[in-house]
């Protein structure tokens, strides 16, 4: 399990990680990789249709000391496109193994899972998001997170232009003592590529990519 | 007898240059109105789809004015049908589809 770990440590710092929409056109590959002072993320899926994907998606949450491994689908439930902006809403859901080292749970694993909506609306200048997700491997840890994403871009560039956001992400974990956590970040988006930089309200980095094939 | 040779040869030699230009040169272009094309990954994934289409020679993509400029190749045609149902599978909107020959 630990060498699983250094795999996924050494995947997310060389290669980076990410965040953006969870389902690509049909026929498209997305890999997601998405860092910060919770948890390591990857996820790897597939778009049979522009409606749906599946994937894996592999998941370390520090303070739990919990891995999470599992079989991931992402659907859209219902997509607003409009002339100027275009705005989502999607359902993600994944079912696997959980499995953690950590003090009375000492190399205990068993069946996990997790559900959430997210809704996004943007435009070519504006950026407003909403995620929520409950996971839970019963007798291990359950949690639900929240977190809100605001956007700006300070330039309008073309196809194929470097692209920059400067956002602000708010995330609130009701069942944590400190339970909410500020997110500035820079979006730089060119090509395939999507990088996100942050540095939350207690001195963590947020690293996230997304490539898309 | 030479001179009926030599005039064959000639009208070959043009019908053949005539060919030739048209491959080169004579494409079709469709402009296509999209609904929700307002970023990169919007603008790839109607790229790749169409390029994937032997009847298209390029495209372009202009995400300011929501436009997709489709050049289709001379000998190949590929209706509105089709052009809608490719962007639909890229998950977005055609709002109009104006073609220029």
């Amino acid at each position: 399990m630990r060498f699983l770990f250094y795999i996924i440590i050494i995947f997310t710092l060389f290669n980076s990680v990410s965040y953006a929409r969870p389902i690509s056109y049909a026929g498209g590959w997305t890999t997601m990789f998405m860092n910060d002072d919770n948890r390591n993320k990857m996820h790897v899926h597939f778009s049979p249709t522009h409606k749906m994907s599946i994937g894996l998606n592999i998941e370390y949450f520090h303070d739990e000391e919990l891995f999470f491994n599992s079989i991931q689908v992402n659907n859209l439930l219902k997509r607003w496109n409009k002339k100027k902006s275009q705005a989502n809403l999607y359902l993600k859901s994944g079912f696997g193994i959980a499995y953690t080292d950590k003090n009375k749970f000492d190399g205990k694993s068993q069946a996990a899972g997790f559900t959430g909506i997210s809704f996004d609306w943007e435009n070519r200048s504006y950026f407003v998001k909403y995620e929520n997700r409950y996971f839970e491997a019963e007798k291990i840890y359950n949690s639900f997170s929240q977190s809100a994403t605001f956007g700006i871009a300070p330039y309008e560039g073309s196809y194929g232009d470097l692209h920059t956001w400067l956002m602000i992400k708010v995330e609130n974990k009701p069942e944590k003592e400190d339970n909410l956590t500020v997110t500035p970040l820079v979006r730089l988006f060119k090509n395939v590529h999507l990088f996100e930089l942050g540095l939350n309200d207690r001195g963590k980095f947020l690293f996230n990519y997304v490539k898309r094939y | 007898m030479k001179k009926i040779y030599l005039f064959i040869t000639l009208v070959l030699f043009c019908f053949s240059l005539n060919i030739n230009a048209n491959e080169k040169n004579d494409f079709k272009e469709v402009h296509v109105s999209v609904n929700g094309l307002v970023c990169d990954f919007c603008a790839q994934s109607i790229e790749k789809l169409f390029k994937k289409e032997k009847a298209v020679q390029d495209i372009d993509v202009d995400l300011k004015m929501g436009m997709v400029t489709i050049h289709i190749k001379s000998d190949a045609i590929m209706d509105d049908v089709k052009i809608t149902e490719l962007i639909t599978q890229s998950g977005y909107s055609v709002e109009g589809i104006h073609r220029v020959q």
